[in-house]
């Protein structure tokens, strides 16, 4: 069994872990040896397909712009769940990112004299926006993986998944690493480690993300004693296209589509007045859904999905070439659709993980209010901090990635700079841990069983009942219903059998890996939400409709049981905006 | 309450695309040369799959991959065309498995994996000669004061037309496909290719740039830019028709004629 | 298991063939094998020549180039000639002088066409298949004797 040791090893190559691994190699200048850990290839993660923008206060004197505002707009859009405090930071810390990133050689949009161009975005009351093209996400991640090779002491470690944390007395250890290509188990040690690994919207059927997005990190760290926050709160973005379910920018929106229904009207005037289609992400998606429901919507012929229209022909075939060129092309290769010259049928689709790893306002992952994993950082979406509360606003993503990138990157780094050689001993009880993840991996999933499960028949089940009961609306029978079926469906997940007995790229075992952290994500969700007794942002509970301050503004932490998730709550901070009634 | 809003809940929250109620779909077949590893070469599998008239061939692969044979390895992510992990040959022509339509190639659609890389098993192959290609042309932005480029306290002022001189080039996924279709790729191993060169010269471009010389100087030999021999494979297979022929022209016209 | 050198030259030169995309890559093969020809053609025909002095083996020689695949062989050589000529000024005028290159670069990202290969390059590469074709099959009457050129 290969051992690997290294001061300092980031899990997950999107955007928040390669911002990461740029601060640490310059803050340590180089005396430090830095992993990056991806399942995939390195610069193929998800961020990649992030579309709109990323936020910052650029030129307030120009825009009359200022920190309190993009706060204010952040808190409002989180549904006053968003701890105060580390929205201030954010927002502080939001313009330099832009500008470092600038610095390494991002395309952005530019105005005529040179400058940065900002646009409008959903619940954001000013332009600040910053966007290239509309792929901010592409040119952003394709920037920073070519950066990051320009420091020696960097590793990239391409098809390398991580299949559980190796923790002793509270510290953590390392990481056991399954190398696909060859597939092997690696034990990664490790002074201190930054978990990035990205969101978990793939427990749904009908989303937005690609297949890698399962919520590794969120239900590794689950398992080893970690809680996670927040998991009731997934976001749903209003434009997913029908049927593949791919991202529609809400830029689309910001440059000035119009959403329409059956009847031609642009509903969202009934929805949120002021705003119209710019309104926050999960207001939109309920006034979708709620036409839909009331027989406004149009029905999608093979797939029997409920739809609406995104009509951006108005904006004229130069604009949309400009502005939203990769929107043009998805729309024609992915449903034979032109915007220039008709409407794109979309729909309300599972987007984002506003939960997360516990972590405090730098980063810093926590066991609960008060006791930290010394040398364990998580960012981006597999943190919550937590800046986007109950609901994220559009482009706030891209800016928490790297934002929080360069926080954890640089503690994480001084961490280890200080940190001494003796953290990196393998010592007998984390022998046995990792001979038992051995054991758990080529013994129990390789199995030979004659009623054995096949792992893609579940994985469909639970696409299915999350898609029915834990979307857009939810109610205490369905989320009940759902949490049965999980269950049933995580006593059948130990009986799977992985057909594909070869060792080298074996997806069939990687996805079924994949599916038992799924699974775990899936039940913090439902008994979260289950409990949840209120609606707030993006968790709707049709039985009880209104937001209830008094008893619910607190966030919800999930300990792992052998019986399921058991749940704990820490209070929100609030520092100078008291919560309010929330329209737009 | 709970009984009607439960039944709304259901029932107007309909079904995952998986489950389809009238779909116009054929049957085709997929010829799938898979590499073994542990024999050393090649070998066929024949599948017959139904696919709607919206499935392109990754999603025809992940039905097979899901109904019949669990074995079948392929590299795939985000199925909308930006991660560029599905390269492979479909008739005989490079392309992303998640951004072609199945139906439209016919009856037969015949799958190998991406030329001009070592394969490992069914469908992946290495890639990581081209990754330390790419490496090595410093595809960074580099400038003379890098202090000054990493406390960045205001922004390089770019005008969109100088924008618009390199951007094309920066969309490139890496995908591979060019690698796969050029002959001189095919023929000389140490060729650093087209996806190389393509951004040695959108780095180069950038006018925020100060170390075009630099990339000059590496890609300037029968193993870089001279190599090319103008096939022009690479832009007519590009997925994203980031045109790398056009970036290879542009940078040997900078070397010749000696810009920056 | 290790390659030979001439599996591994077969499967180099095999990456000419296979797959040809577009009608440039195509000129790129026919350039690369008629380079090849005449390169052997040329030290044969100086030796050949060389042999005039010696009126026996010159008359073994005339007897040789009447059988009918040499005949063939130099329609080849005129198609071989033209082509590589034309070809070499249409890759001189696009690659060293840089006619066909696009004035500005597109502002949009919706392409639709590609700019290295879609503008007056393909005019230049359809010229020379064509003149190619039409000069080869010149080339052949006159040598069947049924064109006389003056």
């Amino acid at each position: 069994m290969e051992i690997l040791r290294y001061d300092l090893v980031i899990l997950g190559s999107g955007l928040a872990g390669l911002r990461a691994g740029i601060q640490a190699a310059l803050t340590s200048k180089g005396k430090i040896r830095i992993a990056v850990l991806s399942k995939i290839h390195a610069m193929r993660s998800h961020s990649v397909a992030a579309e709109g923008g990323i936020a910052g206060v650029l030129y307030p004197e120009v825009t009359g712009d200022s920190f309190d505002v993009h706060a204010y707009d952040t808190i409002k859009g989180s549904d006053f769940l968003a701890d105060q405090d580390a929205v201030e930071l954010f927002v502080k810390l939001a313009p330099e990112e832009l500008r470092f990133l600038d610095h390494l050689g991002v395309p952005w949009s530019r105005t005529p004299d040179g400058r940065i161009a900002q646009r409008l975005f959903g619940g954001m009351s000013i332009p600040r926006t910053a966007f290239a093209a509309d792929k901010t996400g592409f040119f952003i991640m394709s920037t920073l993986y070519d950066n990051i090779l320009r420091f020696d002491n960097v590793d990239i470690y391409h098809d390398h998944m991580a299949t559980s944390f190796l923790m002793e007395n509270g510290v953590f250890k390392g990481f056991t690493v399954l190398d696909l290509k060859e597939g092997t188990l690696k034990v990664f040690l490790a002074k201190a480690a930054i978990i990035a690994s990205g969101g978990a919207a793939r427990i749904y059927g009908f989303t937005t993300v690609s297949y890698a997005v399962t919520g590794d990190g969120a239900a590794m760290a689950y398992r080893a004693g970690i809680p996670v926050k927040d998991m009731e709160f997934m976001q749903f973005h209003p434009t997913g296209v029908v049927p593949a379910g791919v991202l529609i920018t809400e830029a689309a929106r910001g440059e000035g589509g119009y959403l329409i229904n059956k009847d031609g009207e642009r509903f969202m005037a009934r929805y949120a007045p002021q705003r119209m289609e710019v309104a926050p992400r999960d207001i939109v998606a309920r006034a979708i859904i709620r036409e839909i429901m009331e027989g406004r919507g149009f029905i999608h012929e093979e797939s029997g999905l409920g739809y609406v229209h995104l009509d951006l022909r108005h904006l004229g075939e130069e604009k949309i070439n400009t502005r939203l060129p990769f929107i043009r092309e998805l729309a024609k290769k992915l449903v034979n659709v032109d915007p220039v010259y008709e409407p794109i049928p979309v729909r309300p689709t599972a987007h984002y993980t506003m939960g997360g790893i516990h972590t405090d306002t730098y980063g810093h992952v926590m066991f609960d209010a008060k006791n930290y994993v010394p040398n364990l950082w998580a960012a981006g979406e597999a943190a919550a901090v937590s800046i986007h509360g109950a609901n994220r606003l559009g482009s706030n993503s891209l800016a928490e990635c790297s934002v929080y990138g360069r926080l954890t990157g640089e503690a994480a780094a001084k961490y280890a700079l200080e940190a001494s050689s003796s953290m990196l001993e393998l010592s007998s009880s984390l022998e046995e841990a990792v001979k038992r993840e051995e054991k758990r991996i080529f013994d129990e999933l390789f199995k030979t069983e004659t009623n054995a499960e096949d792992p893609y028949q579940i994985r469909g089940e639970l696409w299915r009942t999350m898609d029915t009961y834990v979307y857009v609306f939810r109610d205490e029978k369905g989320l009940m219903e759902a949490g049965r079926i999980i269950r049933d469906l995580k006593n059948k997940y130990k009986r799977i059998r992985v057909d594909d007995r070869s060792r080298k790229y074996n997806m069939n075992l990687r996805e079924a890996i994949e599916l038992g952290n799924m699974l775990d994500v899936a039940e913090i969700v439902i008994v979260s939400a289950l409990a949840r007794t209120e609606s707030r942002g993006a968790h709707y509970r049709l039985d009880y409709p209104k937001r209830d301050d008094v008893n619910w503004l607190k966030h919800t932490l999930a300990y792992y049981t052998p019986e399921g998730p058991r749940l704990d709550y820490i209070p929100v901070r609030i520092t100078r905006w008291k919560p309010e009634e929330r329209k737009y | 309450m709970s009984e009607k809003t439960s039944g709304a809940v259901s029932k107007l929250q309909l079904s995952t695309p998986e489950i389809s109620l009238k779909t116009v779909s054929k049957l085709i077949t997929l010829k799938v040369k898979r590499y073994d590893p542990d024999a050393g070469r090649y070998k066929l599998s024949i599948y017959r799959v139904s696919v709607s008239r919206f499935d392109t061939v990754l999603d025809a692969l992940l039905k097979v991959v899901r109904d019949q044979d669990h074995t079948l390895s392929v590299r795939y992510s985000c199925r909308m065309g930006i991660c560029g992990s599905c390269a492979m040959m479909i008739n005989g022509v490079p392309r992303l498995a998640c951004m072609t339509n199945a139906i439209s190639l016919g009856e037969v659609i015949e799958i190998e994996p991406l030329k001009n890389f070592p394969p490992v098993k069914d469908l992946f192959v290495d890639m990581d000669q081209m990754f330390r290609k790419h490496r090595s042309v410093k595809p960074w932005l580099i400038r003379r004061d890098e202090e000054e480029q990493f406390t960045a306290k205001k922004e390089y002022l770019q005008k969109p037309e100088e924008v618009d001189a390199y951007r094309l080039f920066s969309t490139c996924i890496k995908c591979g496909a060019c690698m796969a279709a050029c002959p001189t790729v095919a023929s000389n191993p140490d060729f650093l290719g087209p996806m190389v060169l393509a951004q040695a010269y959108r780095w180069s471009a950038d006018s925020r740039d100060e170390g075009a010389h630099i990339r000059f100087d590496i890609v300037d030999n029968p193993n870089g830019v001279f190599g090319c021999h103008f096939a022009g494979a690479c832009s007519a297979v590009c997925p994203k028709n980031s045109d790398p022929a056009l970036a290879i022209q542009l940078l040997r016209k900078s070397i010749l004629r000696g810009k920056r | 298991m290790a390659e030979s050198s001439l599996q591994i030259l077969i499967k180099r030169v095999s990456g000419w063939f296979v797959p040809i995309i577009n009608i440039e890559r195509l000129a790129y093969l026919l350039h690369r094998l008629t380079g090849l020809y005449l390169a052997i053609y040329l030290p044969l025909h100086i030796i050949s020549t060389h042999n005039s002095l010696n009126p026996i083996a010159w008359a073994q020689e005339m007897i040789l180039y009447g059988s009918p695949l040499v005949k063939i062989g130099e329609v080849i050589l005129i198609f071989a000639i033209f082509f590589h000529g034309f070809n070499g000024i249409r890759l001189l005028l696009v690659e060293y002088f840089n006619v066909c290159l696009p004035k500005k670069m597109p502002s949009s990202l919706y392409i639709e066409k590609r700019l290295s290969l879609d503008n007056c390059q393909k005019t230049l590469l359809y010229l020379t298949f064509v003149l190619s074709i039409i000069l080869t099959i010149l080339g052949t009457l006159y040598l069947l004797g049924l064109l006389v050129l003056w």
